[in-house]
């Protein structure tokens, strides 16, 4: 149940339905709540309060739900999980582009929410010194010496495969847009190229998963990016 | 005789009423010459008699141009000879000198007629195309005020027919229709329809052809506007000798087409306003109905989910609320789903309407009970005045019809009683639903009645679906019926809306 020190979170909705199932919910969780109905009063909240992470709807009455993101960012890196309809991809990507963290799209299963939430606030300090290992279920990346493995089986990767793979193993269970993996791997030159990304993200599947055309740890969030898989055991330890 | 062109004048009809004909200008001044010389002959030396002979050329030639003055110097020169050079009435010269002065005067004579007679010339051409001018001038202020393509077209005939003094019409882009003549009983050759067709089809000017031909009477100018042929005009010329309002046929043309395309880009700025606000209405539409569809479904999925993932860790009361919760979100949908359904049937036209004989309190006291259920403490006060027990409608329609204005009234009433009554105009039965709310203001009640129109008092958004009004109308107008809204009703509050149903309230084994 909720003790003092759990973990506060803000969350920004409008629709009085939504708010009365929220709230119980993430209370039974082991955070705190508090409400906001307008986005006016989520960047006061955000500031007095300093929650640990917001859940912000993308549709406010007083304002967009894109402009509280940009008034928060970059003075706050606050987690902010966004909560959006399934066919707007646009204002999903326009919002991550914006350094929300990442979203869920409505209607959603209070778990999925959770999980968001859990990898949102774990990712929180930031990579000030990146891991040298990372490690999701059989399979290993060494960043130092550069080898992945899987079930200890060597996998062989070409450079940009391997800093794709970096990338979204670093950011395990976020989701990544487009723009951000191109501009991280490719540079911000080639932010547009979504086509390497599919090639590159087909090659590496082929490498790495064990049923390449169901793959199981690079996931397509479609339309917006990609999500590489949340490391299970990981997530029950939290 | 090549006198000034009488079409050319038009412009200026007054200036030709004030003048006589050239020859007979001609004739009067020398005449009047002959009369003064005579007068004068006694006093004066024969010299000064050929002064007013020259004066009289000058008039002449000044009055008619340059033909009138070379005339009137000859007539002038056989004048002086037979009336003064002796000997005298006949056209003899006895003296040799007198030849020699005679022919120096009829050079000077028609040097001074056509010089004079060509500055005459010259201020006629400047009038005229100051007539001209005037006369588009005066056209562009007409065609400014058009409205539309067709009244341009009527213009430009109209004024090709008062400019030329000819008949004039405007032909569809085939070429193959009169859209406008001037006059109206102007007819088309055959020659002139295969005419129009050839300038429709190439865009080019088709002209009379040089031989004349009875069958053509026509020639025919493309009139285009933004780029796009939009008319042809035809233009009954003469044979040969229009040249002269060949400036004013053009200017004319021009300047239609420059009306005409502006008239075309404002059609096309309003039609792109109008898709724009289409697309607009539509996208509001789909995200209200996606809104509306979504935010149950977000509720009942996050409530459930929660139950079953958190419930152990959950107040009773919490779990109370949450079931509660799914219970109250689905019905919103359920009620959502079946009014979209309702708008569906109503804009498909699949209403079918059965009207049948059914008594009127039952169908009162459904609706009523419908509402209380849908809005538990609700107050609905009905009135039956002298509307006669059984009356002749589709029960089910009229039902949900009572019910979606019942539901409204409750959601935007104000909380206050509903008075639900029913009476009756001659062979109509009439029902009204009212309220003491604050009513709709009067700009709002014209669009009341469309699709996902909310109130603007924020209810707590999802409350109404957006479409009960529209659905209701939809129904009241597929029965032959009307529904109309009077707002306020009192005190500058209260909405009452009205049902008309004619000949539903015929008395059955009466004269149906």
């Amino acid at each position: 149940m909720t003790v003092p020190s759990a973990p506060l979170l803000l969350v920004v909705d409008d629709e009085p339905q939504i708010q009365r199932f929220l709230k119980p919910a993430l209370t039974a969780a082991g955070y705190r709540v508090t409400m906001a109905a307008t986005g006016a009063e989520a960047l006061r909240l955000a500031t007095r309060l300093a929650p640990a992470a917001i859940i912000l709807d993308l549709g406010l009455p007083d304002m967009d739900g894109k402009d509280v993101i940009a008034a928060l960012r970059p003075a706050s890196d606050t987690p902010i999980v966004v909560l959006s309809a399934r066919d707007r991809e646009a204002e999903k990507i326009a919002a991550l582009d914006l350094g929300a963290n990442d979203f869920v799209n409505k209607p959603f299963g209070i778990g999925e929410l959770l999980a968001r939430l859990r990898v949102a606030l774990r990712q929180r300090p930031g990579p000030l010194a990146e891991p040298e290992k990372l490690r999701v279920g059989e399979l290993s990346l060494d960043a130092a010496t550069r080898r992945v493995t899987r079930g200890g089986e060597p996998v062989h990767l070409t450079p940009t495969e391997f800093d794709l793979l970096a990338l979204l193993m670093r950011h395990a269970g976020r989701v990544m847009t487009h723009r951000q993996i191109l501009s991280a791997v490719w540079g911000p030159a080639h932010v547009n190229d979504t086509q390497y990304l599919r090639v590159f993200v087909g090659q590496l599947r082929q490498k790495i998963e064990r049923e390449p055309s169901a793959p199981a740890l690079i996931l397509t969030e479609p339309g917006v990016g990609y999500r590489f898989a949340e490391d299970a055991s990981e997530s029950e330890r939290d | 005789m090549a006198q000034s062109p009488p079409r050319a004048e038009t412009p200026a009809p007054a200036l030709r009423g004030r003048r006589a004909p050239p020859a007979v200008t001609v004739f009067v001044v020398v005449a009047g010459a002959v009369g003064l010389g005579a007068l004068l002959a006694g006093a004066l030396p024969i010299s000064s008699i050929q002064l007013v002979f020259l004066v009289a050329v000058l008039l002449a030639a000044a009055a008619h141009g340059v033909v009138a003055g070379v005339a009137a110097a000859l007539l002038a020169s056989l004048a002086f000879n037979f009336f003064f050079i002796p000997p005298l009435y006949t056209f003899l010269i006895a003296d040799p000198s007198e030849v020699f002065a005679l022919g120096v005067f009829l050079v000077a004579a028609v040097v001074t007629g056509s010089v004079a007679g060509r500055m005459r010339q010259q201020a006629d051409a400047a009038r005229r195309r100051a007539a001209l001018v005037q006369s588009l001038s005066d056209y562009s202020t007409r065609l400014a005020g058009c409205r539309g393509v067709e009244d341009a077209l009527a213009a430009c005939v109209e004024e090709i027919a008062r400019a030329l003094g000819a008949g004039a019409a405007a032909l569809s882009p085939s070429g193959e229709r009169v859209l406008h003549a001037s006059p109206a009983t102007m007819t088309l050759r055959h020659g002139d329809w295969l005419a129009a067709g050839i300038a429709a089809r190439s865009g080019n000017i088709a002209r009379r052809p040089a031989e004349p031909s009875d069958e053509q009477r026509c020639e025919f100018h493309p009139v285009r506007a933004a780029g796009r042929l939009v008319a042809v005009v035809g233009v009954e010329r003469p044979p040969s000798g229009g040249e002269e309002t060949e400036p004013a046929l053009m200017g004319i043309v021009r300047q239609t087409e420059s009306v005409l395309s502006r008239l075309a880009h404002e059609e096309a700025a309003a039609r792109a306003r109008g898709a724009a606000e289409e697309e607009r209405l539509r996208n509001a539409v789909l995200s209200s109905v996606s809104h509306d569809l979504r935010t149950p479904l977000a509720v009942i999925l996050g409530a459930a989910t929660s139950l079953r993932e958190l419930g152990p860790a959950m107040p009773p009361v919490a779990r109370d609320d949450l079931l509660a919760s799914i219970e109250d979100e689905a019905g919103r949908l359920s009620r959502l789903v079946a009014s979209l359904l309702d708008m569906t049937r109503v804009e498909a036209g699949a209403l079918v309407v059965r009207p049948d004989w059914v008594d009127l309190d039952d169908v009162l006291r459904a609706a009523c009970e419908r509402a209380r259920r849908a809005h538990p403490g609700l107050r609905v006060e009905t009135e039956r005045r002298d509307a006669p027990a059984l009356v002749r409608v589709d029960e089910t329609l009229l039902g949900q019809t009572l019910f979606n204005l019942l539901d409204n009234a409750a959601i935007h009433g104000g909380g206050g009683v509903v008075r639900l009554r029913a009476w009756v105009e001659q062979d109509a039965l009439l029902l009204a639903v009212s309220d003491d709310g604050p009513g709709v203001p009067s700009s709002e009640q014209a669009a009341i009645f469309e699709k996902f129109r909310r109130g603007t008092r924020e209810t707590g958004r999802g409350e109404g679906t957006g479409l009960g009004l529209a659905v209701a109308r939809g129904m009241v107008v597929a029965t032959g019926g009307a529904l109309t809204l009077r707002s306020p009703v009192a005190d500058g509050r209260g909405a009452c809306f009205e049902i008309r149903l004619p000949g539903a309230a015929v008395v059955p084994g009466g004269q149906e």
